[in-house]
Order: C-alpha cells, then sequence, then structure tokens
C-alpha cells in the first residue's frame, strides 16, 4: 500500500457585518423573535425586488484587498437555483462568473517553514433562512430572520494537506476578518463557518483522487475532528480496495462522525444564471485604492517592525496576537519610547489583567498613556519594581495616575539627589561611630547605614543609589 | 349628468377640475358600467367597489387638485400589481387567497396622482399567454365579438378600457402582452422602455423583458398615465436613472416630415385576409397624409419567437419557484412529506401553459443545454437590439403590424403551443430589444374586429413616439365604441 | 433536438412538477402531465428552438438585460416604513407561533 496524503480545499463563510440586510433594509439581528425581521423583499413575495446593500459590497471588497485578490471592476450576480423550505425565492442570489474578487493568499506555518495557500476566490452572497426541526410534531419550522443576510464565500485551493493546518489557515484568516471588521466572526451565532472537501492522493502524485464534502462547520474543533475523521475512513476504504465515493458529508458532532447528505447521483444542478433583477455590480479603482491605504498592517509587517524595534519574538507575537494589544503598544510608545522595556512590562503585568478580565489592552481604564508613566517611573528610578507590580491591580482597576497613587501609598522612591545626600548626612550625624568605623576600613558597615536610611525614608529611597550618597557623604567628610 | 364612463381620460380629468361633477359620481358612474358589462366579458377579478368610492368620497373633500395629474380619474391595473389588503391573483389558482402586504410602486405613484383604482383586471395566468385564456379565473371575452379573445396577456385590461368600464388601466408587456390585446380590443396600449416604469411589486414572469405601460382611448390619454408613474425608484435596481420628459407637452412633430421604418421580416408574414386589408389601408392614409415610409431590415428577426420563448422561460422558471406553498398561496394537503408537498402544490396550483414555461426554462438552463439554448439566445437577441438601433438610424421610428390576424375564438390553439408563440413574432422583439413601442388602431377590418399598428422607438424617447403616434392617430378613421352584447 | 424520457423526467423534478407514465392513469389529475405527452410536446417546441443554431454569434457578447444607467447600491441604512412582518406571516398555510411550517425536512 502506498502512502496516501489528503488534499484539502476549504469554502468559508463569513457572515459580513453590516446593520441591515443584503438586498433589503431589514435588520440582521439574530436575537429577535421568529420572523419579525423579515418583509416582502427577504420573504420571497411575488412582485418583490432586491436592492445590493453598498456597505456589504465595500466589505468584500475589503477582505480581497487584504488577502491579495484582484477586486473585479464588474462583476454579476447570479440566480443559484434550488428547493428548499429556509430559501424563500427559490433561488440564493450568489456570484458565479465573475465574482468579486479572484485569486489571493494567505500564509500559514507549514511542517517545512512557512506555507502560502492560494485563494480561488471570493464572492458574494446572501444567507437561507434557518429551520428548526420540531421532533415532537413532526414538523420544521422556518425562521427567515437570517434569510438575505450578507455573506462572503473564500474558496482556497485545495493546498491544505493536514487538520492542523486547515485549521490554522482557518484561526488565521478569522482572526484578519475580525480584526479589519469585516466580520463580527462569532462562530456559535454561525458568522464564521466553512465546508472542506477531502480526497486523498498517493504521497507525491499529482493526480487527485475523489472528494467528498463535509458540510457546515463551525468550530475549529470540529474542523480538525471532522478532517481526521474522514482521513481514517477515506484510507480504510481505499485500504480495504473499496474506494471512495464522491459524496455531500455531515459531520455528526456527538459521534465524532461524518454522514452521508447527499450521494454524486442526488447532486444539484443549480442551474445558474445572471440575476436579471440586479445590475452589474462595480467597484472603482478609488475604492480599492482607498481600502488599501486604510488596511492595517498584516502580522508579517507587524512582526518585523517590532523586531527592528529589538523586541523579542515570543513577546511580538503576543503583542500581534493578543486583540488591541498591539495598538495599545503603540499609542504608549508614543509617551515613554522605550519599546524593550515598555514591551516587557505590557507581557508581565497588563496582558495577563487583561486575559483574566477577558478584555482587550485598549478596553482597559489604565490608557497607554498612564501604562507609559508608569514604565517611566520604574525607568527613573521613582517607583521600585517591587512597588510597581504591588501597585498594578489597582492601577489597573481604576485607571488612576501611577505618580499619584504611588506617592499617597508613600511608595516613590527618592532619587531626587539633593534630597539623598540631605538624608545620608542625616544619618551620618546620628550615627557618629558607625561613621567613624567605616572611615577605617570596616566597609561591611555601610550595610548598617544604608538600612537606617531606607528606614528614615520608609522605603521610598533606591538602595544602590542610598549606599552610593552615603559613600560619597563619608568620604568627603573624611 | 349621464354616461359620464364614455369620456375619455383627458376629458374626465378637465370635468372634474371643473367640477362639472365629482369624482365619487365618476367613479359610480364607472362602477355602473362595470356591472353592466361584466356578465359578457369578465375583465374584471376584483371590483373594489366600496375602496373606491370611500377613496372619491375623500378626494371630493379635498377638492380638485389641478398638481395631481389623475384626479378623481378611475382606472384599473391587471392582477400582477400588488395592492395592499387586497388579492392579487395573477390569473393563477396557486395565489387564490393570497393578500399583498405591500404597494406596487406603480400603484402607490397613481394614488399620489389622485388616481381611484376601481378593479384588478384579468390576464393569463403569471402573464403567459396571448388570449387570456390561460387565466385559472374563466377567459375574458372581446367586447367586439364576446365569442372571441381580447388577447393577452392583459386581456381584462384591454377589454375593460375598450368596453370604457373605466378611462384607463394598467398592464404588463413581456412579449406584447400590452401591444396585441390593445390592437384585438381596439384602444391604445403602449410598452415603454425597459426600466423606464419600476417594476417594484408586479409580479414577474420575465424580469429583463418585463414592463408595465398604460391602456387608454387615445394616445394623449397614455402620455398622462405614463408621466404619473415614470421615472426612477429606489426600490427597483433596474429602473433607469435617466430623466423623464415631459410627456404632456412634447417637442412639435410635423406629420410631413415623419419618416417610418417598415421592417420587412415583419410585413412579409402572412396575414389574414381583413388584417391584410386594414393594414394596407393605413399604409395608405399615412402615405396621403405626407408620411415618409421605407422598408428597413433586421435579419435577425427570424430568430426573435425562438430566442424570446428561451430567455422569457429561463426567467419565469426561476421566478416562479417561490411558489412553493410554503409561505403563502395554495398547498396541496400533505400526504407524505415535504418533496409530496412541492410537487402537489405546484402540480395543482399552476396550469398547463405556466407548467409548460417553467419546464422549457429549466430545460435550457439545466447542465448541458445553457450554451445551446440560453446563452445562445441572449447573443441572439444582442444582434437584434443592434439591428434595431440601426435600423432607426435611417428612420425616426419603426412601424409594423401587432398582430396578423384578428381577435379569434375561444379554443382556437389552447392546444398548439408552439403556433400561439409564433402569433407573438410581432410584438416580441421590442421587448428583446428594450425598447418602447405604442399599440393604436387603424381600423375595422369587414369582420368588425379592430385591427391595430404599432410605432417603435429609441429608448427612453417616450415623448417623441408618443407625439408622432398622437399625429398617426389622427390619419387613421375612429373605430367608435363597441357595443358590449353578452355571451348567448 | 428530440427530448428522451429520462431528460424530461430530470427537468420535472429539477422544476418540482409532476409527470406521470400514461399507463398510471390521470384522469383524475387534469394538471398533471403524462410523460409521453410531455416528451412529444417539448421536442416540437425545443426542435424548433434549434433554430437558433443557425445564427451566426461567433464574438457576440449575449445581451442578458437591456438596463441602462440602473441605480447604485444603496446605503446601509435600516427601513423607516413600517414592519410589515405580521401581515406576511397572515398568509401563511401552516404556522406554529410565529414560524411558517412544514412536513419534517428529514
Amino acid at each position: 500500500m502506498v502512502e496516501m496524503e489528503p488534499v484539502i480545499g476549504l469554502e468559508i463563510h463569513a457572515q459580513l457585518k453590516t446593520k441591515t440586510k443584503l438586498f433589503c433594509s431589514c435588520l440582521v439581528d439574530f436575537g429577535a423573535q421568529p420572523n419579525t425581521h423579515i418583509c416582502e423583499i427577504c420573504s420571497g413575495q411575488p412582485g418583490a425586488l432586491p436592492r445590493m446593500n453598498a456597505k456589504a459590497l465595500e466589505l468584500a471588497a475589503k477582505a480581497g484587498v487584504a488577502l491579495g485578490c484582484k477586486v473585479n471592476n464588474r462583476s454579476v450576480f447570479s440566480r443559484k437555483n434550488y428547493f428548499y423550505p429556509d430559501l424563500p425565492n427559490g433561488f440564493q442570489t450568489s456570484q458565479l462568473d465573475p465574482p468579486i474578487c479572484q485569486g489571493g493568499e494567505l500564509s500559514i506555518a507549514g511542517p517545512d517553514g512557512p506555507k502560502t495557500i492560494h485563494l480561488n476566490r471570493i464572492h458574494l452572497e446572501d444567507d437561507a433562512g434557518k429551520c428548526i426541526h420540531d421532533e415532537k410534531r413532526g414538523r420544521t419550522l422556518i425562521d427567515l430572520n437570517r434569510a438575505g443576510v450578507p455573506l462572503i464565500e473564500i474558496v482556497t485551493e485545495p493546498e491544505l494537506n493536514s487538520s492542523t493546518e486547515a485549521v490554522e489557515f482557518l484561526k488565521k484568516l478569522h482572526g484578519l476578518l475580525v480584526r479589519l471588521e469585516v466580520t463580527m466572526g462569532r462562530m456559535e451565532e454561525g458568522e464564521f463557518r466553512c465546508d472542506v472537501n477531502i480526497s486523498l492522493k498517493p504521497k507525491g502524485s499529482d493526480k487527485l483522487g475523489v472528494r467528498s464534502e463535509i458540510k457546515n462547520l463551525n468550530s475549529f474543533r470540529y474542523v480538525g475532528q471532522a478532517i481526521d475523521f474522514e482521513i481514517k475512513r477515506q484510507t480504510a476504504l481505499y485500504e480495504s480496495g473499496q474506494g471512495v465515493l464522491q459524496q455531500t458529508l455531515h459531520f455528526d458532532t456527538a459521534r465524532g462522525e461524518t454522514k452521508t447528505l447527499r450521494s454524486k447521483e442526488e447532486a444539484h444542478d443549480y442551474r445558474y444564471f445572471p440575476q436579471p433583477d440586479l445590475p452589474v455590480v462595480t467597484v472603482d479603482e478609488q475604492l480599492i485604492r482607498e481600502l488599501q491605504a486604510g488596511l492595517p498592517e498584516t502580522p508579517e509587517q507587524s512582526l518585523e517592525k517590532l523586531a527592528a524595534l529589538g523586541i523579542r519574538d515570543e513577546v511580538a507575537k503576543l503583542l500581534i496576537d493578543r486583540r488591541g494589544a498591539l495598538e495599545y503598544f503603540e499609542q504608549a510608545l508614543l509617551n515613554f519610547n522605550e519599546p524593550k522595556r515598555l514591551s516587557t512590562l505590557m507581557t508581565e503585568l497588563l496582558l495577563p489583567a487583561c486575559q483574566k478580565d477577558a478584555i482587550a489592552p485598549t478596553e482597559s481604564l489604565l490608557t497607554p498613556k498612564l501604562f507609559a508613566q508608569l514604565a517611566k517611573l520604574i525607568e527613573e528610578g521613582t517607583l521600585g519594581r517591587r512597588a510597581a507590580y504591588e501597585l498594578f491591580p489597582e492601577l489597573f482597576q481604576s485607571g488612576l495616575d501611577p505618580k499619584e497613587l504611588a506617592q499617597k501609598k508613600g511608595v516613590l522612591q527618592i532619587s531626587d539627589s539633593s534630597a539623598l545626600e540631605a538624608l545620608a548626612a542625616q544619618i551620618i550625624a546620628q550615627h557618629p561611630k558607625e561613621a567613624d568605623k567605616y572611615r577605617q576600613g570596616q566597609d561591611k558597615i555601610l550595610g548598617f547605614l544604608v538600612g537606617q536610611l531606607m528606614r528614615s525614608s520608609r522605603g521610598a529611597a533606591d538602595p544602590k543609589r542610598a549606599g552610593e550618597a552615603l559613600e560619597a557623604a563619608l568620604k568627603a567628610q573624611s | 349628468m349621464s354616461e359620464l364612463w364614455r369620456l375619455g381620460l383627458g376629458q374626465a380629468y378637465q370635468g372634474l377640475l371643473a367640477k362639472d361633477f365629482t369624482a365619487e359620481e365618476l367613479v359610480l358612474d364607472c362602477l355602473d358600467r362595470i356591472k353592466a358589462t361584466e356578465p359578457a366579458i369578465n375583465a374584471c377579478l376584483t371590483v373594489l367597489d366600496e375602496q373606491a368610492i370611500q377613496q372619491a368620497k375623500e378626494l371630493d373633500r379635498l377638492g380638485p387638485d389641478p398638481q395631481r395629474p389623475l384626479w378623481g380619474v378611475p382606472l384599473t391595473v391587471k392582477d400582477v400589481f400588488s395592492l395592499k389588503g387586497a388579492p392579487t391573483t395573477a390569473g393563477s389558482k396557486i395565489l387564490e387567497n393570497y393578500l399583498c402586504s405591500y404597494e406596487a410602486t406603480v400603484v402607490q405613484r397613481l394614488r399620489q396622482a389622485g388616481a381611484v383604482i376601481c378593479a384588478k383586471t384579468n390576464c393569463d395566468e403569471f402573464a403567459m399567454g396571448s388570449s387570456t385564456e390561460f387565466s385559472a379565473y374563466g377567459p375574458t371575452s372581446n367586447p367586439w365579438n364576446t365569442q372571441r379573445v381580447p388577447g393577452g396577456s392583459s386581456g381584462g385590461a384591454a377589454a375593460s378600457v375598450a368596453a370604457c368600464q373605466t378611462p384607463g388601466g394598467f398592464g404588463t408587456d413581456t412579449g406584447g402582452s400590452i401591444r396585441q390585446p390593445a390592437a384585438l380590443c381596439g384602444c391604445v396600449g403602449l410598452k415603454p422602455t425597459y426600466g423606464r416604469v419600476s417594476r417594484y411589486g408586479i409580479i414577474a414572469y420575465g424580469s429583463s423583458l418585463d414592463q408595465a405601460g398604460p391602456f387608454a382611448r387615445s394616445v394623449k390619454d397614455c402620455a398622462r398615465l405614463l408621466a404619473s408613474v415614470a421615472g426612477p425608484d429606489g426600490l427597483d435596481s433596474t429602473a433607469s436613472t435617466i430623466p423623464v420628459d415631459d410627456y404632456l407637452n412634447p417637442a412639435e412633430l410635423d406629420v410631413k416630415q415623419l419618416t417610418l421604418g417598415l421592417p420587412k421580416e415583419l410585413w412579409s408574414a402572412s396575414f389574414s385576409p381583413e388584417v391584410e386589408t386594414v393594414l394596407q389601408e393605413a399604409k395608405t392614409l399615412l402615405t396621403k397624409a405626407g408620411v415618409n415610409l421605407k422598408e428597413v431590415s433586421l435579419p435577425s428577426l427570424k430568430y426573435s419567437v425562438a430566442s424570446y420563448y428561451i430567455l422569457a422561460s429561463a426567467e419565469a422558471s426561476t421566478n416562479l419557484a417561490r411558489y412553493d406553498g410554503v409561505r403563502y398561496g395554495y398547498r396541496a394537503p400533505d400526504r407524505s412529506g415535504l418533496a409530496e408537498l412541492y410537487l402537489s402544490s405546484r402540480s395543482h396550483g399552476f396550469g398547463p401553459e405556466v407548467q409548460r414555461r417553467i419546464l422549457l426554462g429549466t430545460f435550457v438552463l439545466s447542465s448541458g443545454y445553457y450554451d445551446a439554448y440560453f446563452r445562445k439566445a441572449a447573443q441572439v437577441r444582442r444582434l437584434i437590439q443592434q439591428q434595431y438601433d440601426a435600423a432607426l438610424e435611417s428612420c425616426q421610428f419603426l412601424l409594423a403590424p401587432v398582430s396578423s390576424i384578428p381577435a379569434w375564438p375561444f379554443g382556437s390553439f389552447t392546444n398548439d403551443p408552439l403556433t400561439i408563440y409564433q402569433l407573438d413574432m410581432m410584438t416580441l422583439p421590442l421587448n428583446l430589444a428594450g425598447a418602447p413601442g405604442l399599440s393604436l388602431p387603424c381600423g375595422l377590418g369587414a369582420d368588425g374586429l379592430p385591427v391595430g399598428i404599432q410605432i417603435m422607438g429609441r429608448a427612453f424617447d417616450e415623448s417623441a413616439l408618443l407625439k408622432a403616434g398622437s399625429l398617426i392617430e389622427q390619419v387613421f378613421p375612429p373605430i367608435g365604441t363597441p357595443e358590449v352584447k353578452a355571451k348567448e | 433536438m428530440a427530448l428522451d424520457e429520462a431528460t424530461a423526467k430530470d427537468i420535472a423534478r429539477l422544476a418540482r412538477l409532476r409527470i406521470t407514465n400514461s399507463e398510471q392513469g390521470v384522469a383524475d389529475d387534469q394538471e398533471v402531465k403524462a410523460l409521453d405527452t410531455l416528451v412529444a410536446e417539448f421536442s416540437k417546441i425545443v426542435g424548433y428552438m434549434d433554430i437558433l443554431a443557425q445564427a451566426d454569434t461567433t464574438g457576440v457578447e449575449p445581451l442578458y438585460s437591456p438596463m441602462v444607467e440602473p441605480l447604485p447600491p444603496r446605503e446601509d441604512q435600516p427601513r423607516t416604513t413600517e414592519n410589515n412582518s405580521d401581515s406576511l406571516l397572515q398568509n401563511a398555510p401552516e404556522r406554529i407561533g410565529r414560524y411558517f411550517s412544514v412536513p419534517r425536512v428529514f
């Protein structure tokens, strides 16, 4: 038996972040009572006509620009015809040829370094309603609140070779689209879901095997489980000499198994044709330029930039991965231009605190400016590291000025040299015997004097600088 | 005053403004006329008498308003226009108990213009047909001879206006459904440019071909009706943003400077002797009046019937997918599950012609046949549009017959779909080109049935088309009003 | 082209229209088409459509719609007109609460 290798392609549906549906002005709101956000258009009444939402178009183009696609100046909506009770018009309005975006790519970490996954296309389409199966009554209930909600479908080339790669790709894509505010990406709400195409081929061969398609997976974990199960199932079929049948599958999350939804013979003939109720979709160069200019940098660009600032890889990755961390860092940097110290302090204090409260740094009461002040106080020696750590929880919760709080708590260090000198002179005057012993060469006695100074300053002095001040005063008096 | 129903739309409007009679008086008179003629012609599916009287009273209370171009004018609309709270069946059993939850843009604009909608008129089911015989609610009769069809699909609208039930009405034209019944019933019908009038709220047949337009008893009255509804609509993306001309005050045109092109592919068809005679006479009258007639050629017209039936049926097959018995309309009793529910509801809800076109449309879009039929038909459509535009370079308008035969006896073609499709040859090229056309009576045949003729113009140039139409209207002899006799 | 029975059946299935074999009898059910009638009628109509094959359309861009200067897309703003969902639900042949309902899908 030759070694078989899985070949995986993904079709990702992301719900676009708009206020209203794709072709009508009904609100996008799933929390509502069933069938309240419906109108003659999204419920498929006789005579109703669609009109496209400009925001949905912009978000689809934005995703395309961010993923390096060719955004088409002209694309066309088509009707995709099939019957289903949650499909009010008897067709879905989707795009066939040409779609709004073509090509594009996204890199992931592969087993042998970075791996580029190419995209085939991105197209716009409307969502169907929701069917709820009522076992007791033997009826299927239909809620059309979701019918007509705008989606993009992102189709990859079949270039992924394991469940790990597929999940890594999805996580990265999800992160990007959420950061761009193309989608809210709430997977439990079905706002980001995917179909997986999977086949096996002999390792090293170019010839693809018969593929199956697993529909509608809405968690990263299920994607991983479904792919692993399907690889095992297909491998077993090949090993037993049966071969794989082309079919559409459903993943039973409770059993962790794929189940047949329909076979090739039952496949739909969607009879796509240009939707005559909608004009050609146009995206002008101006919009593409604006979207390009408005794009946040890619994680790769961010990583490069942080490395140039001398920030270690692990720290940089944390700043990039945590939502809002990079923006927070960049704002703090404007107030205290010590990238290394600032980033280290963020990973030690701020990020764990944010994670505990499940908020983004940008949502914290402690503003980047205040955080920069805190870092500055430590750097100047005005605030001891330990004092800073002890003070932090309160600062984080209250958003108070770090210096004021430290002062109030009396933990501010005396770093002012004249104040230290005065204190040193006072301690020497109070302890003449010990001062004499030091002058006679008993160096160890300095520790005692430093202790006295620290006590007298109630801990506000920096011990190292206190020692230096005492030494200087003793030498000057001898 | 008596017999107000005889007044043309413009006359009625002037009389209302001058307070010669009230809106209520006019509406009541029209409702009486409907009551008197319906047993003979069956033109209306729903008569909205209570609403109409109430609306007329309300208008009278406010007093005549010259800013509203249809103030107090009674009208009808074909039963494909959505009218909130009223039944809207499109002549189909599948929408038997359906009540509309919203209003078509045309209806809204008519109301804003002050019109009083008195009835919803009969039509072939989902506007598919040329005789109104495919209505699930029984055929409409031709007011000139109630043994004969009124044409279709807007046969109810044409018969109603010809029988003077109201001075005007609205229908839709996908392949001739306004112009052909207007010709067969002896009234004027206008099919505007595709996109000149909003399609919002009009039950769709062929979305890239459908266009709403008016019926009246004179060209000027049609102009008044068009002026009240034309223009862009935020609810129909395909309605054009090109500004609307002033149809009531068009630029001057001299009949002696008119050049009309006669497409030889249409004039060389074989006509019934009655139609042939009237058409020849019409040409003679035009020439005498100083109109310059010249032959033009649109060679691709020989493909137009095939192209049209493929495209219209394809669009219809998916436009009608929404009638599935799930959210509204007829649902067959479900004995064995959802699949059965779909099949039974649709097979019993749709009539034979609609099923035929759904099957044809499904076929031409299905994999393996799409390129040879659907795409090819759309390419031919481009050729026809190009040849139509080219023909208008050498003349101002095209002049063509509307129907090669006069109104025919019921049942002549019901089992011969292909022949009836081919009868549409005169009218459907205009829908393929997306251009405007006006059908008007040019005489009565020896059989006492009206014969119509159509002029066709450039896209969005309804203003000139209507002006030219009113000039040639004066050239033809008036055909009078039919005496509506009940069927024996 | 002449249509075969398998294609006719397939088309009817896609269109969700019932056809029957004529020997099964359709006397009580006039709207339901017999397969052989459908095949004959269809072959005639489609046969006529084959005239299109004669048209030289080399390099001709299909014209799917004659629309001119259509409307631009709308702004992403919620509707200001009255919500008509209740009246839409009134038309449902079968309802459970605010849901449309049908026989079970699976």
